[in-house]
């Protein structure tokens, strides 16, 4: 079953670099919904999103005979759609990851599956800060390794996990109050 | 891995916030049809952007060898500076005393031959036909001695304005004024602006007649 897919998806490919709208397409949907939504975990802005969407699909289709390896067209992707993403943020200047700013430590905290709902993380993940929301995003929804995610961000990786772990514990935060406080 | 990490990781997929638009495909497919028509816009600026410096570039080192009263160096369009120098009755002529006339300045000395060609068949005609009509001479002689100077003027019967500080080449006017050779001259117009460096003299007549006309239309 893989296989079917991911040969249809190289067909796909192969003819959009012979220039066949159709095919383009075609592409353009399998991914668009998924790559409008990792530009809009990393901008938080719905118009900034849909701009970087379409900046990537055009170098997509420009670079797309130059990509090696078809079976690595979704990584290669999402990888120019998060570097578009990140470097539209840090031209805002909205993205300032600053390691040396100390911030008052936050007890260690933990919460159970039990209590979470989708549409609370969901939420709350929107209320991070830009730094804490980009690296938890890019960790556990894109799935990248700390080694990768400090050469996106251009930080150190021990940065890169020392910011993890604060946003992990400021959401477990901001989930227990909401869940303290919150009427449903 | 604690809970949360757990939970976000499992449902992965269902983090959107946003569903794309239906248009969003035709959006993106017009704009790539757009991108080739600008990169070529994009070259073609380049390319005038190239030939025009060019252009600039060969136009500032192979200037034109037709020097009349446009297109000279860099003097053109400044202010003649102030020099005020002493004629040889001893009252002291000033350039900018003459503002409103167009005034021909000119380096010269007694010794020197072309000097006294120019002053002879062209200034003196020029002079007689267009004082009148607002057009002066004022002459620096570099001479250092003052019988030469004042014997070459009556000599050659220049009745225009003659100043000198008898300080001969090496006069700090000299160099001021850049002169390099003698004649040396300017021409400034009303308002006392440089209009040409070493105008050619045979072509004056017409520089002048252009320029007072323009004055008197004014």
């Amino acid at each position: 079953m893989q296989n079917i897919t991911e040969d249809i998806e190289i067909n796909l490919i192969e003819r959009s670099i012979l220039g066949e709208a159709n095919a383009q397409k075609q592409l353009y949907h399998r991914y668009a919904s998924a790559m409008l939504n990792v530009a809009y975990r990393i901008t938080k802005n719905e118009e900034d999103a849909k701009d970087i969407l379409q900046d990537s699909f055009i170098k997509v289709f420009l670079q797309l005979q130059n990509l090696k390896r078809k079976e690595g067209f979704a990584a290669w992707i999402k990888r120019i759609v998060v570097n578009t993403s990140i470097s539209h943020v840090k031209k805002k200047g909205l993205l300032i990851i600053d390691s040396t700013k100390e911030y008052k430590d936050i007890p260690e905290v933990e919460i159970s599956q039990k209590e979470l709902s989708l549409n609370d993380v969901k939420l709350a993940l929107m209320q991070l800060p830009n730094g804490y929301r980009t690296v938890l995003s890019l960790y556990l929804i894109e799935g990248y390794d700390h080694q990768e995610i400090s050469q996106i961000l251009d930080i150190s990786k021990s940065t890169s996990l020392t910011q993890y772990s604060r946003g992990k514990k400021k959401l477990i935060h901001l989930l227990q109050k909401k869940n303290q406080y919150g009427t449903h | 891995m604690e809970p949360i990490e757990e939970y976000i990781k499992d449902h992965s997929n269902d983090f959107n916030y946003l569903e794309l638009e239906e248009n969003s495909w035709d959006n993106l497919h017009q704009k790539m049809q757009e991108k080739p028509k600008s990169f070529q816009r994009k070259f073609l600026w380049i390319i005038i952007g190239v030939l025009s410096l060019l252009f600039l570039f060969f136009y500032w080192k192979y200037p034109q060898p037709e020097q009349n009263y446009v297109a000279i160096g860099l003097e053109e369009e400044m202010y003649f500076p102030e020099l005020n120098l002493m004629n040889p009755d001893g009252e002291s002529i000033s350039v900018s005393d003459l503002k409103g006339k167009v005034v021909l300045v000119e380096f010269w000395a007694s010794y020197c031959m072309a000097c006294t060609q120019e002053h002879c068949y062209y200034f003196k005609p020029l002079y007689k036909n267009f004082k009148e009509e607002g057009f002066e001479i004022y002459s620096v002689s570099t001479d250092s001695s003052a019988v030469n100077w004042v014997h070459a003027i009556e000599r050659d019967e220049m009745d225009w304005i003659h100043v000198s500080d008898l300080m001969g080449e090496n006069s700090p006017t000299v160099s001021e004024f850049d002169v390099k050779h003698l004649p040396t001259n300017y021409l400034l117009n009303q308002e006392g602006k440089i209009i040409a460096k070493n105008v050619d003299v045979e072509k004056l007549e017409d520089t002048l007649k252009q320029l007072l006309a323009y004055n008197s239309e004014k």
